[in-house]
């Protein structure tokens, strides 16, 4: 083996990333030449003046506070990025909520609920003003009775289904 | 990578900030290095510095082992002083070094070196200078290098070799260097 062959192997062997055999190759090689030995030194010495040299150099004092202050920064501008999207997605939402009560059946059970709802109103106002306070009393009372009875009645059902089921 | 440094990596992970700012005082001279290795030049590794902590900022919740921090974070600073290195190379034409101009008023042996040393680092080329850095400086085996450069491990041993027989050419004025 010539020098000029062995530049790769020295420079490898010195930073002891050859295996066994390449090893064993280059302290043969060293042991008989002269020049491969001195090729070897000057890559240490290189190396040795490049790691001196930049083991001297240090990053300024303030570059954590700097780095932080812009991580604030930037967290910042995230966060307002997210409000943003979070109100455009809202609205977007709430306009298409909107569009799809206007259109879909139920939206028009829910027109339709609000519609009944103000016809109540209106005529227990107007049965006020027709039939006097006696009467209004009177049918109000009765309405309860009946809504209560319902609601007892449709409790006793479900108690009968609920018992069966578990007989 | 010591402990301290294991538990601030494994918490900024979660998004503890302080312990982000934390790392940042540990590694900031680590990487400066690196950079200065690739861009020659104090003000743009100061800017490059910072861009690659944001960027690791930003990303370290994908570190999927944090004892590879060192080699990871290298390979962010690496990617990031070679991009901007590209950048820059299209705005600047010719780039005029401070420290040039300071070294031929300086008679300090000491400094004469250091100034030689970057002078001939910098008649490298960037691919030479950073690999030469990442194996001298920071000590990386070739596969982390490999990793770190996205090359063959192969290629990382021809190279490093390549640029100690051109540093060495140069420091020895075999090129028509300056010495």
């Amino acid at each position: 083996l010539n020098c000029d062959s062995m530049g790769e192997f020295l420079s490898a062997y010195m930073d002891d990333e050859l295996n066994r055999e390449e090893k064993m190759m280059v302290e043969s090689q060293l042991r008989e030449c002269p020049a491969c030995e001195i090729m070897l030194q000057d890559f240490q010495d290189t190396s040795k003046v490049v790691y001196e040299v930049f083991s001297e150099f240090r990053a300024p004092l303030e570059v954590e506070k700097l780095v932080a202050k812009n991580i604030f920064t930037l967290r910042q501008n995230t966060q307002a990025r997210r409000l943003l999207l979070l109100y455009l997605t809202s609205g977007v939402l709430g306009m298409l909520v909107v569009l799809s009560l206007g259109v879909s059946p139920v939206g028009h059970f829910i027109r339709a609920s609000i519609r009944l709802a103000i016809a109540i109103l209106y005529g227990s106002i107007n049965l006020m003003s027709v039939v006097g306070n006696v009467w209004t009393a009177l049918i109000t009372v009765l309405m309860l009775v009946v809504f209560s009875l319902s609601i007892a009645g449709i409790i006793r059902l479900f108690r009968r289904i609920q018992s069966e089921a578990l007989s | 990578v010591n402990q301290q440094d294991l538990v601030l990596v494994r918490d900024s992970m979660r998004g503890d900030t302080e312990a982000f700012t934390m790392l940042v005082r540990n590694y900031k001279d680590f990487v400066y290095r690196i950079v200065y290795a690739i861009l020659q030049n104090h003000v743009d590794t100061e800017d490059v510095l910072q861009e690659t902590f944001i960027k690791a900022y930003q990303s370290i919740i994908g570190l999927r082992d944090e004892r590879t921090f060192p080699s990871w974070i290298a390979r962010i600073a690496t990617r990031t002083a070679l991009d901007w290195k590209q950048r820059m190379n299209r705005l600047r034409a010719v780039p005029v070094e401070l420290e040039q101009i300071v070294s031929e008023r300086d008679p300090n042996k000491g400094i004469r070196i250091r100034v030689d040393l970057e002078n001939a680092l910098g008649q490298m080329s960037t691919e030479h200078r950073a690999i030469l850095v990442l194996r001298e400086i920071h000590g990386f085996d070739y596969e982390e290098i490999a990793g770190i450069l996205k090359i063959p491990v192969g290629t990382v041993r021809s190279r490093l070799f390549n640029a100690r027989v051109r540093l060495r050419r140069i420091l020895q004025g075999e090129s028509g260097g300056q010495n």
